[in-house]
C-alpha cells in the first residue's frame, strides 16, 4: 500500500517530507544482535570438551540441536520485531498537514495529525556526543491543535527540517487566511 | 517411570516454527499495509528470510540421521530413591 493510500491524500496535497529516526539510533540493536547470535559459538568453543560426550548421545544430541534452531529463530524473531518497530515509527510532512505515526508494539500504533496553519513554535534539538557527531536530534512543534505538542525524534538534520516546516506551515497560513 | 517417544519434542518444535512463521507474516503485513516496504525494509526483509531459511536448512540436515522413535525419559521413581538412598551418601 502507497503512502498516498494510507493517508488519503487530498487532490491538492503533496507529500513533502517522509521522516525516520536516524538509521544510527538502531545500531545499538545490531550490535545487541549480533553478540545474541555468537553466544551460542562462544559457548560451544568454551565448553567443546564437555559437549563432546553429549553430541554422542542419541537423546541429547537432537534436543540440543532443536534447542539451537529455536534459539536462533527466536533471535531473527525479535530482531526483526525491533526493526519494524523503528522502521513504522514515522512522520510525514504534506504541504497541509504533519502525521505523527507510532508504532508501540506488534499489536499498538497511534495515529496523530495536526493542520499545519495550527503549528504555533517550531524547536529542533541536538543533545548528546552521537547526535551532535551524526547529526541528529528532535523537532518540537506547538500546537494550537487538540494535541498540543508534537516531538519528532532522532531525526536526520533537524535544524533544515525545523526551517522547511517553518516555511510550509507559513505557506498553509497564507492559503487559510485567504479561504 | 514416563517415557515420551523423542518425536514429541520434533512436534512442539514444529508447532513453535508455525508460531515463528505467523509472527514473520505479521510484520511483514505491517510493512506492507503501512507503506513502508522501501528498499532498506525489503532488503533487511530478505536478509531475515534467508537467515531463517539457512538455520532451518542446517536444522533439518543435522535432523537427517536421527532415530525419532527413542524413548525420552521424563521421570523415573529411581532418581528419587537412588538419591534418598543411604549408600549414595
Amino acid at each position: 500500500m502507497s503512502i498516498d493510500a494510507l493517508l488519503k491524500i487530498k487532490n491538492y496535497e503533496k507529500v513533502v517530507y517522509i521522516l525516520r529516526r536516524h538509521g544510527i539510533t538502531f545500531f545499538p540493536y545490531v550490535v545487541i544482535f549480533l553478540a545474541i547470535l555468537f553466544i551460542p559459538v562462544a559457548v560451544y568453543i568454551l565448553f567443546s570438551s564437555a559437549f563432546a560426550s553429549t553430541m554422542q548421545n542419541p537423546i541429547t544430541y537432537p534436543i540440543m540441536i532443536i534447542v539451537a534452531s529455536a534459539y536462533y529463530l527466536s533471535a531473527l524473531l525479535f530482531f526483526y520485531a525491533f526493526f519494524v518497530e523503528f522502521y513504522l515509527d514515522s512522520w510525514i510532512i504534506t504541504n497541509d498537514r504533519l502525521v505523527d505515526i507510532r508504532q508501540i508494539s506488534l499489536f499498538e500504533r497511534t495515529v496523530a495529525e495536526v493542520d499545519l496553519y495550527q503549528i504555533q513554535d517550531v524547536s529542533s534539538e541536538v543533545h548528546g556526543f552521537f547526535p551532535t557527531i551524526f547529526n541528529y536530534g528532535d523537532i518540537l512543534l506547538q500546537t494550537a491543535g487538540p494535541i498540543p505538542k508534537f516531538i519528532i525524534r532522532n531525526v536526520h538534520r533537524p535544524d533544515k527540517l525545523r526551517e522547511v516546516i517553518v516555511e510550509l506551515a507559513s505557506e498553509d497560513k497564507k492559503f487559510h487566511a485567504g479561504k | 517411570m514416563i517415557t515420551i517417544p523423542l518425536y514429541i519434542i520434533l512436534f512442539i518444535y514444529l508447532a513453535y516454527l508455525a508460531v515463528v512463521g505467523v509472527f514473520l507474516y505479521v510484520h511483514l503485513s505491517h510493512l506492507f499495509h503501512n507503506g513502508a516496504l522501501t528498499f532498506v525494509s525489503f532488503s533487511i526483509t530478505i536478509i531475515i528470510f534467508a537467515l531463517a531459511a539457512t538455520t532451518l536448512f542446517f536444522t533439518f540436515a543435522y535432523f537427517s540421521n536421527i532415530d525419532w522413535q527413542q524413548p525420552l525419559t521424563l521421570w523415573n521413581n529411581n532418581w528419587i530413591t537412588n538419591t534418598l538412598n543411604p549408600s549414595s551418601f
